[in-house]
Protein backbone atom coordinates (compact mmCIF):
# COMPACT_ATOMS: atom_id res chain seq x y z
CA UNK A 1 0.00 0.00 0.00
CA UNK A 2 1.22 3.48 -0.87
CA UNK A 3 -0.05 6.55 0.89
CA UNK A 4 0.61 10.08 -0.29
CA UNK A 5 -0.16 13.13 1.74
CA UNK A 6 0.06 16.82 1.02
CA UNK A 7 -0.57 19.37 3.74
CA UNK A 8 -1.05 23.08 3.14
CA UNK A 9 -2.39 25.97 5.17
CA UNK A 10 -1.75 26.35 8.86
CA UNK A 11 -0.33 29.47 10.42
CA UNK A 12 2.80 29.18 8.36
CA UNK A 13 1.05 28.22 5.14
CA UNK A 14 3.85 25.93 4.04
CA UNK A 15 3.38 22.86 1.92
CA UNK A 16 4.38 19.49 3.33
CA UNK A 17 4.46 16.36 1.17
CA UNK A 18 5.17 12.80 2.07
CA UNK A 19 4.87 9.39 0.51
CA UNK A 20 4.80 6.12 2.40
CA UNK A 21 5.25 2.65 1.01
CA UNK A 22 4.10 0.30 3.73
CA UNK A 23 6.13 -2.55 2.34
CA UNK A 24 9.23 -0.56 3.22
CA UNK A 25 8.19 -0.12 6.84
CA UNK A 26 8.83 -2.44 9.76
CA UNK A 27 6.11 -5.08 9.85
CA UNK A 28 4.38 -3.82 12.97
CA UNK A 29 4.28 -0.26 11.75
CA UNK A 30 3.01 -1.34 8.35
CA UNK A 31 0.29 -3.37 10.01
CA UNK A 32 -0.74 -0.43 12.18
CA UNK A 33 -0.93 1.83 9.18
CA UNK A 34 -3.04 -0.66 7.23
CA UNK A 35 -5.39 -0.90 10.18
CA UNK A 36 -5.67 2.87 10.48
CA UNK A 37 -6.51 3.14 6.79
CA UNK A 38 -9.13 0.39 7.15
CA UNK A 39 -10.72 2.16 10.09
CA UNK A 40 -11.23 5.29 8.02
CA UNK A 41 -13.12 3.29 5.36
CA UNK A 42 -10.96 5.38 3.12
CA UNK A 43 -12.21 4.16 -0.24
CA UNK A 44 -15.79 5.00 0.74
CA UNK A 45 -15.00 8.55 1.84
CA UNK A 46 -16.18 11.33 -0.46
CA UNK A 47 -13.39 12.97 -2.45
CA UNK A 48 -13.89 16.27 -0.63
CA UNK A 49 -14.75 16.72 3.03
CA UNK A 50 -15.64 20.24 3.94
CA UNK A 51 -16.64 21.92 7.17
CA UNK A 52 -15.96 25.62 6.99
CA UNK A 53 -12.67 27.16 6.08
CA UNK A 54 -10.78 26.83 9.34
CA UNK A 55 -8.70 29.90 9.99
CA UNK A 56 -5.02 28.88 10.17
CA UNK A 57 -6.00 25.20 10.05
CA UNK A 58 -4.25 22.59 7.97
CA UNK A 59 -5.65 21.40 4.64
CA UNK A 60 -4.86 17.85 3.54
CA UNK A 61 -4.92 15.88 0.32
CA UNK A 62 -4.43 12.15 0.89
CA UNK A 63 -4.15 9.40 -1.72
CA UNK A 64 -4.17 5.72 -0.88
CA UNK A 65 -3.12 3.27 -3.53
CA UNK A 66 -3.27 -0.50 -3.46
CA UNK A 67 -2.85 -3.07 -6.16
CA UNK A 68 -6.57 -2.87 -6.92
CA UNK A 69 -7.53 0.74 -6.52
CA UNK A 70 -6.55 4.33 -5.83
CA UNK A 71 -8.56 7.02 -4.10
CA UNK A 72 -7.92 10.64 -3.08
CA UNK A 73 -9.58 12.60 -0.31
CA UNK A 74 -9.23 16.31 0.32
CA UNK A 75 -10.11 17.56 3.77
CA UNK A 76 -9.44 20.27 6.28
CA UNK A 77 -8.20 19.52 9.74
CA UNK A 78 -11.67 20.19 11.08
CA UNK A 79 -13.69 18.20 8.57
CA UNK A 80 -11.75 14.97 8.89
CA UNK A 81 -13.53 12.27 10.88
CA UNK A 82 -11.70 11.10 14.00
CA UNK A 83 -10.20 8.01 12.38
CA UNK A 84 -8.92 10.05 9.45
CA UNK A 85 -7.47 12.63 11.83
CA UNK A 86 -5.50 9.86 13.51
CA UNK A 87 -4.19 8.68 10.16
CA UNK A 88 -3.22 12.23 9.21
CA UNK A 89 -1.36 12.70 12.47
CA UNK A 90 0.50 9.47 11.88
CA UNK A 91 1.41 10.49 8.35
CA UNK A 92 2.57 13.89 9.56
CA UNK A 93 4.86 12.22 12.04
CA UNK A 94 6.19 9.95 9.34
CA UNK A 95 6.73 12.99 7.14
CA UNK A 96 9.10 14.35 9.70
CA UNK A 97 11.10 11.20 10.20
CA UNK A 98 10.77 9.03 7.13
CA UNK A 99 12.66 9.15 3.86
CA UNK A 100 11.10 7.71 0.71
CA UNK A 101 11.73 6.53 -2.81
CA UNK A 102 10.83 7.28 -5.63
CA UNK A 103 10.38 11.05 -5.83
CA UNK A 104 7.06 12.16 -4.49
CA UNK A 105 5.97 14.21 -7.49
CA UNK A 106 6.56 11.33 -9.92
CA UNK A 107 4.32 9.02 -7.98
CA UNK A 108 1.63 11.61 -7.31
CA UNK A 109 1.32 12.38 -10.99
CA UNK A 110 1.09 8.75 -12.05
CA UNK A 111 -2.17 7.67 -13.75
CA UNK A 112 -4.70 5.86 -11.58
CA UNK A 113 -3.94 2.28 -12.63
CA UNK A 114 -3.33 -0.79 -10.51
CA UNK A 115 0.18 -0.69 -9.20
CA UNK A 116 2.92 -3.27 -9.35
CA UNK A 117 4.30 -4.55 -6.06
CA UNK A 118 6.75 -2.07 -4.50
CA UNK A 119 10.41 -2.73 -5.14
CA UNK A 120 12.46 -3.74 -2.13
CA UNK A 121 14.65 -1.01 -0.60
CA UNK A 122 18.06 -0.57 -2.14
CA UNK A 123 21.30 0.49 -0.59
CA UNK A 124 21.48 3.83 -2.34
CA UNK A 125 20.74 6.90 -0.24
CA UNK A 126 17.13 7.99 -0.44
CA UNK A 127 16.07 11.58 -1.06
CA UNK A 128 14.25 13.26 1.81
CA UNK A 129 10.62 13.15 0.90
CA UNK A 130 9.15 15.08 3.76
CA UNK A 131 9.32 18.72 2.67
CA UNK A 132 8.58 20.61 -0.42
CA UNK A 133 11.55 22.70 -1.47
CA UNK A 134 10.40 25.80 -3.00
CA UNK A 135 7.18 24.90 -4.66
CA UNK A 136 6.34 28.56 -5.08
CA UNK A 137 4.22 28.01 -8.13
CA UNK A 138 3.95 24.27 -7.91
CA UNK A 139 0.33 23.39 -7.71
CA UNK A 140 -0.52 19.74 -7.69
CA UNK A 141 -4.21 20.39 -7.33
CA UNK A 142 -6.36 19.72 -10.32
CA UNK A 143 -7.42 22.84 -12.13
CA UNK B 1 -31.32 68.92 15.68
CA UNK B 2 -32.23 70.57 12.38
CA UNK B 3 -32.89 68.78 9.16
CA UNK B 4 -31.72 70.14 5.85
CA UNK B 5 -32.75 69.07 2.44
CA UNK B 6 -29.33 67.52 1.99
CA UNK B 7 -28.77 63.89 2.91
CA UNK B 8 -26.83 64.78 6.03
CA UNK B 9 -28.30 66.53 9.03
CA UNK B 10 -27.33 69.70 10.87
CA UNK B 11 -25.92 68.76 14.25
CA UNK B 12 -24.31 70.08 17.36
CA UNK B 13 -20.67 71.09 16.76
CA UNK B 14 -18.08 68.43 17.56
CA UNK B 15 -16.50 70.26 20.48
CA UNK B 16 -19.86 70.56 22.16
CA UNK B 17 -20.58 66.88 21.66
CA UNK B 18 -17.23 66.16 23.22
CA UNK B 19 -18.17 68.14 26.31
CA UNK B 20 -21.51 66.40 26.59
CA UNK B 21 -19.92 62.97 26.32
CA UNK B 22 -17.37 63.89 29.00
CA UNK B 23 -19.54 65.83 31.43
CA UNK B 24 -23.15 65.09 30.72
CA UNK B 25 -25.66 62.96 32.55
CA UNK B 26 -26.48 59.56 31.11
CA UNK B 27 -29.58 61.04 29.49
CA UNK B 28 -27.62 63.88 27.95
CA UNK B 29 -25.00 61.47 26.67
CA UNK B 30 -27.81 59.36 25.30
CA UNK B 31 -29.10 62.27 23.27
CA UNK B 32 -25.63 63.10 22.05
CA UNK B 33 -25.15 59.54 20.90
CA UNK B 34 -28.44 59.51 19.06
CA UNK B 35 -27.41 62.73 17.39
CA UNK B 36 -24.18 61.15 16.29
CA UNK B 37 -25.84 57.96 15.12
CA UNK B 38 -28.27 59.98 13.04
CA UNK B 39 -25.39 61.76 11.39
CA UNK B 40 -23.06 58.79 11.40
CA UNK B 41 -21.61 59.52 8.03
CA UNK B 42 -20.20 62.83 9.21
CA UNK B 43 -16.54 62.08 9.52
CA UNK B 44 -15.87 64.81 12.07
CA UNK B 45 -18.29 63.29 14.57
CA UNK B 46 -16.82 59.86 13.96
CA UNK B 47 -13.41 61.28 14.75
CA UNK B 48 -14.72 62.78 17.99
CA UNK B 49 -16.20 59.47 19.02
CA UNK B 50 -13.01 57.60 18.19
CA UNK B 51 -10.89 60.05 20.10
CA UNK B 52 -13.26 60.02 23.03
CA UNK B 53 -13.27 56.25 23.08
CA UNK B 54 -9.48 56.23 23.20
CA UNK B 55 -9.38 58.25 26.40
CA UNK B 56 -10.34 56.89 29.81
CA UNK B 57 -14.00 57.57 30.52
CA UNK B 58 -15.19 58.82 33.88
CA UNK B 59 -18.33 56.79 33.80
CA UNK B 60 -18.38 53.29 35.18
CA UNK B 61 -20.48 52.39 32.17
CA UNK B 62 -17.42 52.75 29.99
CA UNK B 63 -14.63 51.02 31.89
CA UNK B 64 -13.50 48.05 29.86
CA UNK B 65 -11.38 45.50 31.60
CA UNK B 66 -9.75 42.54 30.08
CA UNK B 67 -10.98 39.12 31.07
CA UNK B 68 -8.63 36.31 30.16
CA UNK B 69 -8.60 32.60 30.71
CA UNK B 70 -6.07 30.02 29.62
CA UNK B 71 -6.76 26.31 29.27
CA UNK B 72 -4.38 23.37 29.01
CA UNK B 73 -5.37 20.79 26.39
CA UNK B 74 -2.79 18.43 27.90
CA UNK B 75 -1.53 17.36 24.49
CA UNK B 76 -4.94 16.18 23.40
CA UNK B 77 -7.14 17.80 20.79
CA UNK B 78 -10.29 18.19 22.85
CA UNK B 79 -11.23 21.81 23.46
CA UNK B 80 -11.14 23.86 25.54
CA UNK B 81 -9.11 21.72 27.92
CA UNK B 82 -8.54 22.24 31.63
CA UNK B 83 -8.69 25.82 32.93
CA UNK B 84 -5.32 26.72 34.42
CA UNK B 85 -5.13 30.50 34.69
CA UNK B 86 -7.89 33.06 34.99
CA UNK B 87 -7.77 36.83 35.00
CA UNK B 88 -5.76 38.18 37.89
CA UNK B 89 -4.20 34.87 38.86
CA UNK B 90 -0.42 34.76 39.21
CA UNK B 91 1.96 33.17 36.69
CA UNK B 92 1.84 29.39 36.67
CA UNK B 93 5.43 28.74 35.69
CA UNK B 94 4.29 26.99 32.51
CA UNK B 95 5.75 29.22 29.78
CA UNK B 96 3.01 28.42 27.27
CA UNK B 97 0.26 29.29 29.73
CA UNK B 98 1.92 32.48 30.91
CA UNK B 99 2.84 33.62 27.40
CA UNK B 100 -0.72 33.04 26.19
CA UNK B 101 -2.00 35.01 29.18
CA UNK B 102 0.45 37.91 28.81
CA UNK B 103 0.19 38.00 25.02
CA UNK B 104 -3.58 38.19 25.14
CA UNK B 105 -3.19 41.04 27.60
CA UNK B 106 -0.88 43.18 25.50
CA UNK B 107 -3.01 42.49 22.43
CA UNK B 108 -6.13 43.56 24.31
CA UNK B 109 -4.25 46.67 25.43
CA UNK B 110 -3.25 47.65 21.90
CA UNK B 111 -6.83 47.48 20.72
CA UNK B 112 -8.26 49.10 23.86
CA UNK B 113 -5.74 51.83 24.67
CA UNK B 114 -4.91 52.85 21.12
CA UNK B 115 -8.13 52.13 19.25
CA UNK B 116 -10.72 52.15 22.00
CA UNK B 117 -11.84 48.61 21.34
CA UNK B 118 -13.10 46.52 24.23
CA UNK B 119 -11.85 43.02 23.42
CA UNK B 120 -12.37 40.83 20.39
CA UNK B 121 -16.05 41.62 19.98
CA UNK B 122 -15.81 45.17 21.28
CA UNK B 123 -18.18 44.17 24.06
CA UNK B 124 -15.72 42.87 26.61
CA UNK B 125 -15.70 39.27 25.42
CA UNK B 126 -13.56 37.01 27.58
CA UNK B 127 -10.35 36.15 25.78
CA UNK B 128 -9.87 32.40 25.81
CA UNK B 129 -6.70 30.55 24.91
CA UNK B 130 -5.80 26.88 24.88
CA UNK B 131 -2.18 25.74 24.99
CA UNK B 132 -0.46 22.35 24.65
CA UNK B 133 -2.85 21.37 21.88
CA UNK B 134 -2.05 18.02 20.34
CA UNK B 135 1.31 16.32 20.06
CA UNK B 136 3.90 17.67 17.69
CA UNK B 137 1.35 20.22 16.56
CA UNK B 138 3.32 22.87 14.72
CA UNK B 139 0.50 25.36 14.47
CA UNK B 140 -1.76 27.90 16.11
CA UNK B 141 -5.28 28.88 15.13
CA UNK B 142 -8.42 30.81 15.98
CA UNK B 143 -11.45 28.54 15.97
CA UNK B 144 -14.14 31.21 16.06
CA UNK B 145 -14.21 31.31 19.84
CA UNK B 146 -10.71 30.86 21.16
CA UNK B 147 -7.05 30.86 20.29
CA UNK B 148 -5.34 27.50 20.25
CA UNK B 149 -1.59 26.89 20.33
CA UNK B 150 0.52 23.84 19.68
CA UNK B 151 3.91 23.08 21.19
CA UNK B 152 5.71 22.83 17.86
CA UNK B 153 7.53 19.54 17.37
CA UNK B 154 8.34 18.98 21.02
CA UNK B 155 8.14 15.23 20.56
CA UNK B 156 11.26 15.14 18.39
CA UNK B 157 14.84 15.01 19.67
CA UNK B 158 16.26 18.47 20.16
CA UNK B 159 18.59 18.19 17.19
CA UNK B 160 15.63 17.49 14.93
CA UNK B 161 13.23 20.09 16.27
CA UNK B 162 12.23 22.86 13.91
CA UNK B 163 9.52 24.65 15.88
CA UNK B 164 9.25 25.94 19.40
CA UNK B 165 5.92 26.42 21.13
CA UNK B 166 3.67 28.82 19.24
CA UNK B 167 3.08 31.14 22.18
CA UNK B 168 6.74 32.08 22.13
CA UNK B 169 6.15 34.96 19.70
CA UNK B 170 3.76 37.65 20.91
CA UNK B 171 2.92 38.60 17.33
CA UNK B 172 1.53 35.10 16.79
CA UNK B 173 -0.80 35.66 19.72
CA UNK B 174 -1.76 39.06 18.31
CA UNK B 175 -2.27 37.45 14.91
CA UNK B 176 -4.72 34.89 16.26
CA UNK B 177 -6.66 37.34 18.40
CA UNK B 178 -6.97 39.67 15.41
CA UNK B 179 -8.70 36.89 13.47
CA UNK B 180 -11.39 37.26 16.08
CA UNK B 181 -11.56 41.00 15.59
CA UNK B 182 -11.84 40.54 11.83
CA UNK B 183 -14.59 37.98 12.35
CA UNK B 184 -16.60 40.58 14.28
CA UNK B 185 -15.84 43.41 11.88
CA UNK B 186 -15.28 43.06 8.15
CA UNK B 187 -15.72 39.29 8.27
CA UNK B 188 -13.27 38.83 5.41
CA UNK B 189 -13.99 35.51 3.72
CA UNK B 190 -11.10 33.12 4.25
CA UNK B 191 -10.35 32.45 0.63
CA UNK B 192 -8.36 34.07 -2.20
CA UNK B 193 -7.84 37.83 -1.89
CA UNK B 194 -10.31 38.49 0.92
CA UNK B 195 -8.65 35.63 2.80
CA UNK B 196 -5.20 37.04 2.16
CA UNK B 197 -6.45 40.38 3.48
CA UNK B 198 -7.78 38.56 6.53
CA UNK B 199 -4.35 37.02 7.04
CA UNK B 200 -2.65 40.34 6.45
CA UNK B 201 -4.80 42.11 9.02
CA UNK B 202 -3.71 39.52 11.54
CA UNK B 203 -0.06 40.05 10.66
CA UNK B 204 -0.48 43.84 10.76
CA UNK B 205 -1.94 43.94 14.26
CA UNK B 206 0.26 41.09 15.37
CA UNK B 207 3.38 43.03 14.48
CA UNK B 208 1.96 46.18 16.05
CA UNK B 209 1.47 44.28 19.30
CA UNK B 210 5.11 43.26 19.17
CA UNK B 211 6.33 46.74 18.26
CA UNK B 212 4.34 48.34 21.05
CA UNK B 213 5.52 45.78 23.56
CA UNK B 214 9.11 46.54 22.58
CA UNK B 215 8.59 50.29 22.15
CA UNK B 216 9.84 50.07 18.58
CA UNK B 217 9.24 52.60 15.85
CA UNK B 218 8.39 51.52 12.31
CA UNK B 219 12.01 51.99 11.33
CA UNK B 220 13.38 50.08 14.31
CA UNK B 221 11.12 47.03 13.89
CA UNK B 222 12.33 43.95 12.02
CA UNK B 223 8.79 43.41 10.68
CA UNK B 224 9.20 39.65 11.05
CA UNK B 225 6.24 37.54 12.11
CA UNK B 226 7.07 34.56 14.29
CA UNK B 227 10.56 35.58 15.33
CA UNK B 228 11.81 33.04 17.85
CA UNK B 229 9.46 30.34 16.67
CA UNK B 230 12.14 28.45 14.79
CA UNK B 231 14.76 26.47 16.64
CA UNK B 232 18.44 27.02 15.83
CA UNK B 233 18.15 24.07 13.45
CA UNK B 234 16.30 26.27 10.98
CA UNK B 235 17.83 28.81 8.64
CA UNK B 236 15.29 31.56 9.04
CA UNK B 237 14.40 34.66 11.01
CA UNK B 238 10.71 33.86 11.27
CA UNK B 239 7.58 32.80 9.43
CA UNK B 240 6.96 35.89 7.32
CA UNK B 241 8.62 39.20 6.58
CA UNK B 242 6.28 42.12 6.08
CA UNK B 243 9.19 44.27 5.01
CA UNK B 244 10.55 41.84 2.44
CA UNK B 245 8.08 39.07 1.67
CA UNK B 246 9.81 35.91 0.54
CA UNK B 247 12.94 36.36 2.65
CA UNK B 248 11.86 35.17 6.10
CA UNK B 249 13.40 31.71 5.73
CA UNK B 250 15.31 29.56 3.30
CA UNK B 251 15.91 26.18 4.81
CA UNK B 252 16.83 22.75 3.40
CA UNK B 253 13.92 21.11 5.22
CA UNK B 254 11.29 23.86 5.41
CA UNK B 255 12.01 25.20 1.96
CA UNK B 256 11.94 28.84 0.97
CA UNK B 257 9.50 31.49 2.14
CA UNK B 258 6.94 31.49 -0.71
CA UNK B 259 5.45 34.94 -0.20
CA UNK B 260 5.23 37.47 -3.04
CA UNK B 261 5.67 41.16 -2.36
CA UNK B 262 4.07 42.48 -5.52
CA UNK B 263 0.93 41.82 -7.54
CA UNK B 264 2.99 40.63 -10.49
CA UNK B 265 3.93 37.61 -8.37
CA UNK B 266 0.45 36.88 -7.07
CA UNK B 267 0.10 33.11 -6.68
CA UNK B 268 -3.14 31.71 -8.08
CA UNK B 269 -2.81 28.46 -6.19
CA UNK B 270 -5.80 26.41 -5.09
CA UNK B 271 -3.99 25.23 -1.98
CA UNK B 272 -4.11 27.03 1.33
CA UNK B 273 -7.64 28.29 0.54
CA UNK B 274 -6.26 30.07 -2.48
CA UNK B 275 -2.93 31.01 -0.95
CA UNK B 276 -4.21 33.14 1.94
CA UNK B 277 -0.92 32.76 3.86
CA UNK B 278 1.08 33.28 0.69
CA UNK B 279 -0.49 36.28 -1.00
CA UNK B 280 -0.86 38.11 2.31
CA UNK B 281 2.70 39.21 1.62
CA UNK B 282 1.37 41.81 -0.80
CA UNK B 283 -0.91 43.78 1.56
CA UNK B 284 1.66 43.18 4.32
CA UNK B 285 4.28 45.04 2.37
CA UNK B 286 1.80 47.78 1.51
CA UNK B 287 1.27 48.35 5.23
CA UNK B 288 4.99 48.25 5.94
CA UNK B 289 5.72 50.91 3.31
CA UNK B 290 2.89 53.09 4.57
CA UNK B 291 4.13 52.81 8.14
CA UNK B 292 7.75 53.58 7.30
CA UNK B 293 6.70 56.52 5.11
CA UNK B 294 4.91 58.00 8.09
CA UNK B 295 7.61 57.15 10.61
CA UNK B 296 7.18 57.12 14.37
CA UNK B 297 5.19 54.36 15.98
CA UNK B 298 3.33 52.42 13.33
CA UNK B 299 0.28 51.77 15.50
CA UNK B 300 -0.49 55.47 15.82
CA UNK B 301 -1.30 56.42 12.25
CA UNK B 302 -0.85 53.53 9.82
CA UNK B 303 -2.37 51.15 12.35
CA UNK B 304 -5.24 53.49 13.04
CA UNK B 305 -6.03 53.79 9.34
CA UNK B 306 -5.97 50.04 8.91
CA UNK B 307 -8.06 49.49 12.04
CA UNK B 308 -10.76 51.97 11.08
CA UNK B 309 -10.87 50.53 7.56
CA UNK B 310 -11.24 47.02 9.00
CA UNK B 311 -13.91 48.12 11.40
CA UNK B 312 -15.93 50.44 9.20
CA UNK B 313 -15.24 49.98 5.53
CA UNK B 314 -13.93 46.63 4.42
CA UNK B 315 -16.53 44.09 3.38
CA UNK B 316 -16.44 40.34 3.55
CA UNK B 317 -15.53 39.99 -0.13
CA UNK B 318 -13.17 42.95 -0.38
CA UNK B 319 -10.18 42.34 -2.60
CA UNK B 320 -6.78 44.03 -2.59
CA UNK B 321 -7.86 46.87 -4.88
CA UNK B 322 -10.84 47.66 -2.67
CA UNK B 323 -8.69 47.51 0.43
CA UNK B 324 -6.33 50.00 -1.16
CA UNK B 325 -9.15 52.38 -2.00
CA UNK B 326 -10.80 52.00 1.38
CA UNK B 327 -7.62 52.52 3.41
CA UNK B 328 -6.85 55.54 1.24
CA UNK B 329 -10.34 56.94 1.87
CA UNK B 330 -10.03 56.24 5.57
CA UNK B 331 -6.75 58.11 5.69
CA UNK B 332 -8.44 61.05 4.01
CA UNK B 333 -11.27 61.02 6.51
CA UNK B 334 -9.00 60.72 9.52
CA UNK B 335 -6.23 63.08 8.46
CA UNK B 336 -7.58 65.11 5.58
CA UNK B 337 -7.70 64.85 1.83
CA UNK B 338 -4.26 65.17 0.35
CA UNK B 339 -2.66 64.73 3.77
CA UNK B 340 0.74 63.13 4.21
CA UNK B 341 -1.02 60.17 5.75
CA UNK B 342 -3.21 59.70 2.72
CA UNK B 343 -0.22 60.04 0.43
CA UNK B 344 1.64 57.42 2.43
CA UNK B 345 -1.21 54.96 1.97
CA UNK B 346 -1.18 55.61 -1.76
CA UNK B 347 2.58 55.04 -1.82
CA UNK B 348 2.26 51.82 0.16
CA UNK B 349 -0.17 50.23 -2.26
CA UNK B 350 1.65 51.59 -5.30
CA UNK B 351 4.76 49.85 -4.05
CA UNK B 352 3.01 46.49 -4.44
CA UNK B 353 1.49 47.32 -7.80
CA UNK B 354 -1.95 48.54 -6.78
CA UNK B 355 -3.12 52.00 -7.76
CA UNK B 356 -5.78 53.90 -5.89
CA UNK B 357 -8.88 54.55 -7.99
CA UNK B 358 -9.35 58.10 -6.83
CA UNK B 359 -12.89 59.29 -6.41
CA UNK B 360 -14.22 55.79 -5.91
CA UNK B 361 -15.46 55.19 -2.41
CA UNK B 362 -17.24 51.88 -2.83
CA UNK B 363 -20.45 53.84 -3.25
CA UNK B 364 -19.58 55.54 -6.49
CA UNK B 365 -19.46 59.06 -5.03
CA UNK B 366 -16.63 61.49 -4.99
CA UNK B 367 -15.79 63.86 -2.18
CA UNK B 368 -17.84 66.97 -1.69
CA UNK B 369 -16.92 70.39 -0.36
CA UNK B 370 -16.34 69.34 3.21
CA UNK B 371 -14.88 65.95 2.37
CA UNK B 372 -18.02 63.94 2.83
CA UNK B 373 -17.42 60.80 0.90
CA UNK B 374 -20.95 59.68 0.26
CA UNK B 375 -22.74 56.56 1.40
CA UNK B 376 -20.37 53.87 2.42
CA UNK B 377 -22.48 51.47 4.36
CA UNK B 378 -20.23 51.97 7.40
CA UNK B 379 -21.19 50.93 10.86
CA UNK B 380 -21.18 53.47 13.67
CA UNK B 381 -17.97 53.96 15.61
CA UNK B 382 -17.19 51.46 18.30
CA UNK B 383 -18.38 53.60 21.11
CA UNK B 384 -21.51 54.64 19.29
CA UNK B 385 -22.36 50.99 18.71
CA UNK B 386 -21.76 50.18 22.33
CA UNK B 387 -24.01 53.03 23.35
CA UNK B 388 -26.69 52.11 20.85
CA UNK B 389 -26.70 48.55 22.11
CA UNK B 390 -26.88 49.79 25.67
CA UNK B 391 -29.60 52.34 24.90
CA UNK B 392 -31.66 49.92 22.86
CA UNK B 393 -31.10 47.15 25.36
CA UNK B 394 -29.45 44.74 22.87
Amino acid sequence: MRIYMERSGGFMGRKVKTAVDTSALPAEEAHNLHEMVDETHFFELPPVLEDGEGVDRFQYKVTVETMERRHTVETSEIAAPLELQMLLRRLTLLARTQSMRPSVSDVLDAPATPTTPATPPTDEPAPTASEDDAGLNEDTSET
Amino acid sequence: MCIREHVYQCIIPPHMLEQIMAQGTPEQRDHAVQNIVAAERFRTQRRVMAEFAATPAPSALISPEKQRIVYNAQNRTNLPGVPVRSEGQPPTGDPAVDEAYDGAGVTYDLFNVIYGRNSIDDRGMRIESTVHYGVGYDNAFWNGQRMVYGDGDEDLPQDQRLFNRFTIAVDIIGHELTHGVTQYEAGLIYRNQPGALNESMSDVFGILVKQRALGQTAVESDWVIGGGLFTPNVNGAGIRSMKAPGTAYNDPILGRDPQPGHMRDYNNTLEDNGGVHINSGIPNRAFYVTAVELGGFAWEKAGRIWYVALRDKLRSASNFAEAADLTWQTAGELYGRGSLEQQAVRAGWAEVGILISEGGDGGGNGGDDDGYQGPSGCLPTLLTRAWVRYVLGR
